[in-house]
């Protein structure tokens, strides 16, 4: 059963200029139990925007919200009382891009604000805070203030708050983004360590595919207020169907920067630069010498990677093809038998056309 | 020394440390009127200030009537010169403390000159709060009073202490006033033995005495300010 049902959200803010401008518009989405839905899009896409409606940070303007059973929002009025949607927050938890910690209290004391209204007594509530803390492997920074840790254990301490009242759901808003790579690779570890031991069902806003290509299950790619494409996310990297599927899966930021650090001249009529992506799995070939051997077309390689995607090794190349109109479209062909996600980019890394 | 000092400063010396006219009773007078006025005044300006925030359009209960309410109250009573409003609210006074002389007279003007200024600091205090913890605090389910106590005026609480050490300074210039109601003070001091009875001397300790004050109050403010503050700016 779904956890989480959106059913034809939509946000309007008005603008200064008497203009509506729909930050969601006509949004559905069913989140089953447990899984890891990943919200993927540019910045200014709407997605935390989308996301808000959930715990109703951000009331809609249209449509309706329904969490864990329980209906907040009716053809767009809202039907949960205030009371308890306080209630029902607790057992939605929620990071953040900045963290969002209070500075003024310890680490400690900003768990144990999260359960101020759990009916525990003093000692209980700093017991569990101590827990938790531990959770996160911050025990020893109990007495610290925020500003005293760094930004990958500041965002910790507010996982760790999120989880205080035992929350069914996790909201990452972006939660890796303020973060160095190794920061974002342990709290990624820690949300899908945390989301296995306690069967939390996560929702995580990024632009990084990166980060939904490590923990997710489930993927939708948003773009101007609208979800273009979801599904499971091996399906959308293997077979992406929309430009905004193919130029996340493919123009993910390892490939732009190597093709803007290798500033290629402009490419010539014979010249054309193609992305692969392929599950190992399938594909035992090895494509850039059998294009040779049997079309005759010269393909160099610019980049190459290989990556888990639920355990399943996903190679990702990127090949500069030379040869004549004919070869390349038999070039084509070629890779579409081989079972073979080709996007066509230009080289700067931007889709083609 | 004592002397010495008796010879630059003789209508100083004359004036005594006790008594009607003495620097003792003065100074005395207007710690009373600070500190009381800070603590009424200040209780107001703190409740217009969250009253403010909170109902204003972006905050977290927008409420127009009440937004404007407060707004406008603020807006007025800082527009009165401080001079005349110790005239104009006269009758206020008189129904409040029960006379419209003396120091605790002054007590009533000096709150409502007093409170429209803090009220408009407490609001630019509280709303650099950044909206992220206060959607944090939602986020928890936090009760609107956790939202103001732990949220608002702990989080804005370096900033609180700096604006209210902005405030008491400018009510103690303010004190110097309420002596045209017969409050006395060091202000009073300064126009009534000094300036009236060409005694410059008289005028130039009254000075000093303020400036000293302001100093005290200026520093043990950006002590604490600085104490409490554990915010990343």
């Amino acid at each position: 059963m779904a956890i989480i049902e959106l059913k034809h959200v939509n946000v309007d803010f008005a603008n200064h200029t008497d203009k509506t401008v729909h930050a969601v518009h006509d949004v559905n989405l069913s989140i089953e139990k447990g899984t890891i839905f990943g919200i993927v899009g540019f910045s200014g896409a709407g997605k935390s925007t989308l996301v808000r409606t959930i715990n109703l940070l951000q009331k809609p303007t249209a449509g309706i919200i329904k969490v864990n059973g329980t209906e907040f929002i009716k053809d767009g009025q809202q039907i949960i009382t205030n009371k308890n949607l306080q209630i029902a927050r607790r057992k939605i938890g929620m990071i953040f891009q900045n963290f969002n910690l209070l500075n003024e209290i310890t680490v400690i004391e900003n768990v144990a604000f999260a359960l101020k209204h759990s009916g525990l007594k003093e000692k209980e509530i700093n017991a569990k805070a101590l827990q938790l803390l531990e959770l996160v492997d911050l025990k020893d920074k109990a007495n610290f203030y925020p500003i005293q840790l760094s930004g990958g254990q500041q965002q910790r301490v507010a996982i760790a708050r999120a989880l205080a009242n035992e929350p069914d759901i996790l909201i990452s808003d972006e939660a890796t983004s303020a973060l160095d790579p190794q920061n974002t690779q342990q709290i990624l570890s820690l949300l899908k360590k945390l989301q296995q031991e306690l069967n939390l069902t996560i929702v995580l806003i990024t632009h990084e595919m990166a980060a939904v290509k490590q923990i997710c299950d489930q993927v939708a790619l948003m773009q101007l207020g609208e979800i273009v494409e979801q599904g499971n996310l091996h399906d959308i990297v293997l077979r992406p169907q929309s430009d905004l599927a193919k130029s996340f899966v493919g123009g993910s930021g390892a490939v732009i920067n190597t093709l803007k650090s290798l500033k290629l001249a402009e490419l010539k009529d014979n010249e054309v630069i193609y992305q692969l992506v392929y599950s190992m799995a399938n594909v035992t070939k090895t494509i850039v010498i059998d294009l040779y051997r049997e079309i005759g077309v010269e393909a160099s390689m610019l980049y190459g990677n290989v990556e888990l995607l639920d355990g399943e090794p996903i190679g990702t190349l990127l090949v500069l093809v030379k040869g004549n109109p004919t070869k390349q479209e038999a070039t084509l062909k070629f890779l579409k038998e081989a079972n073979v996600t080709v996007t066509r980019l230009d080289e700067k890394g931007n889709l083609y056309g | 020394m004592v002397s010495w000092f008796c010879k630059i400063f003789p209508n100083v010396v004359n004036l005594g440390w006790l008594g009607d006219t003495g620097w003792g009773t003065s100074i005395g007078q207007t710690l009373y009127m600070t500190f009381w006025s800070a603590i009424f005044g200040g209780l107001l300006g703190i409740i217009f200030g969250i009253v403010l925030v909170l109902t204003n359009s972006n905050g977290i209960r927008p409420n127009h009537f009440w937004f404007n309410f407060c707004d406008k109250v603020v807006s007025i009573f800082r527009a009165v010169p401080f001079i005349i409003l110790l005239a104009f609210i006269e009758p206020v006074t008189e129904k409040i403390v029960g006379t419209k002389i003396g120091i605790k007279a002054a007590l009533v003007p000096l709150t409502l000159g007093v409170f429209p200024f803090y009220a408009r600091q407490v609001q630019v205090a509280l709303e650099s709060v950044s909206h992220g913890k206060i959607e944090a605090a939602q986020s928890l389910g936090a009760t609107i009073w956790d939202i103001i106590f732990t949220v608002y005026l702990k989080e804005a609480r370096s900033e609180l202490i700096r604006v209210s050490t902005v405030t008491i300074i400018s009510l103690i210039g303010l004190t110097a006033m309420a002596g045209a109601i017969g409050a006395g003070g060091i202000g009073n001091t300064a126009i009534s033995y000094g300036y009236t009875r060409y005694d410059n001397d008289v005028t130039f300790i009254a000075t000093v005495l303020i400036v000293i004050m302001i100093f005290i109050v200026q520093v043990v403010g950006d002590f604490f300010a600085k104490k409490l503050n554990h915010q990343n700016r």
